[in-house]
């Protein structure tokens, strides 16, 4: 049995084999450490990102739309930060086990501190804006973004359903009843007629360059919608009739 | 060339200080688990004797190269069975002889230590063909579970141990040594081993 013992040692020297040097194995698990840390970071984005657009969403206007809830969330969630959420909890949780004593962490443990650590991470881009920058930058510079998440925008752009939105460009009244004229996010221009039964929200004000949101319906005529609530783009507003 | 005797004083992380600059150190470290590792291997791989002398002199050559990612804070068993382990993985993965070769080469004491390990042995002396029947079932065993059996039971190391030469974690181990259980316990019974 001692002869792969000199069998080996003659290799060692014939092939003059060295050890690594340790800067070059330390460097190596600094570089797991690196890129766990970086797959944390892009959890974290992708969590704030995927915080963001839940937020802004309005997730109470599917009695309007006549869904349930469930269609709603299941169609409207950022189903696409959601998939990168969890592909880069895989890969911390991969380059995490690859570090020197990280196969000590059962999966649990180790799911649980890349879970709070993407937390942590996206609360802070949260309560910095930065997430908001962020999907900016992505949907200005990335084709296709726009398509395959669902904005605020998308969801009150919708005048077949009864929801339209955008700024007042001018508002006239004909006969008590205010005429807006709105350029919808679309750059297009609609006509929203807000009679005395409408329920225009506190906070709106009807004024040139307000952005508003509009529920109701669509009249026959091409680009005009019958508001039976006006409410302001941010929030809800306080209730009040015209 | 140097020999166990003239260091048996000296420790295996002091060797294996030394044999940075000097290999010679390091086969006087192999030479103190020559044996061990040979039977290891064995017994996961079933690999001729000569095959398990050429792992063994990839896992000296590869240990040596990567010598200086042994941690202190680890034992230099555990590392050295953790360098084997992955060569016997690499040696199955290039070859599927291990099914081929003959399974008689498991004693018949490290057949009785495994079976042990999983069912109340009645007989405290099995019968050949009772030992043959029950070493084929030892064979069916996945590999996963066949190696961690094997270092609980019969190379007789720690959970902790474990966990350093699979490189899992604790609650893994403890996990593949009940799921071994139950799946030798099965395979005793699908192949209707009432001789025990």
């Amino acid at each position: 049995m001692e002869k792969f013992i000199e069998k080996g040692l003659e290799k060692i020297k014939k092939e003059k084999i060295r050890p690594v040097a340790k800067w070059k194995i330390e460097a190596r698990n600094f570089s797991w450490w690196a890129a766990f840390a970086l797959s944390v970071l892009a959890g974290g984005i992708s969590f704030s990102i995927l915080a963001f657009l839940v937020g802004e969403l309005d997730w109470k206007i599917y009695n309007n739309l006549g869904d349930s809830f469930v269609k709603t969330f299941l169609i409207m969630f950022p189903h696409l930060w959601f998939l990168f959420l969890a592909v880069f909890m895989f890969i911390s949780y991969k380059n995490l086990r690859h570090t020197k004593k990280g196969y000590h962490y059962e999966l649990l443990f180790a799911l649980g501190i890349i879970v709070i650590a993407s937390f942590m991470l996206s609360l802070l881009l949260y309560f910095s804006g930065l997430n908001k920058k962020l999907n900016q930058i992505f949907i200005n510079n990335i084709p296709g973004y726009t398509e395959v998440i669902h904005t605020k925008e998308d969801q009150w752009s919708q005048p077949e359903k009864g929801l339209l939105s955008g700024a007042i460009i001018s508002a006239e009244e004909i006969d008590s009843v205010d005429i807006l004229t709105i350029e919808t996010f679309e750059e297009e221009n609609w006509e929203v007629f807000v009679t005395k039964d409408t329920l225009v929200r506190g906070a709106v004000e009807l004024k040139k360059g307000e952005t508003i949101k509009a529920i109701g319906k669509q009249k026959q005529e091409k680009n005009q919608f019958e508001a039976t609530e006006i409410r302001p783009w941010e929030g809800r507003g306080k209730g009040k009739a015209k | 060339m140097k020999t166990e005797e003239d260091y048996s004083n000296k420790s295996d992380i002091e060797l294996i200080q030394l044999s940075i600059e000097d290999p010679e150190y390091f086969g006087i470290v192999m030479s103190r688990y020559q044996e061990k590792l040979f039977w290891y291997v064995k017994r996961i791989s079933y690999f001729s004797n000569e095959d398990i002398e050429d792992i063994l002199q990839e896992v000296l050559t590869s240990a040596y190269r990567n010598l200086n990612e042994f941690d202190e804070e680890t034992k230099f068993s555990s590392w050295i069975y953790r360098v084997t382990h992955n060569q016997v993985i690499d040696a199955i993965r290039k070859s599927k002889r291990q099914n081929e070769n003959s399974y008689d080469e498991l004693s018949e004491h490290d057949t009785q230590f495994f079976l042990s390990a999983s069912v109340d042995l009645e007989e405290k002396i099995l019968s050949d063909d009772c030992l043959k029947r029950a070493r084929t079932a030892i064979k069916n065993l996945p590999m996963k579970y066949r190696d961690v059996m094997v270092l609980r039971f019969l190379e007789e190391k720690t959970y902790e141990e474990i966990m350093d030469i699979l490189k899992k974690p604790k609650g893994s181990v403890a996990t593949l040594v009940s799921r071994g259980r139950e799946s030798l316990k099965k395979e005793l019974k699908k192949l209707k081993i009432d001789c025990l």
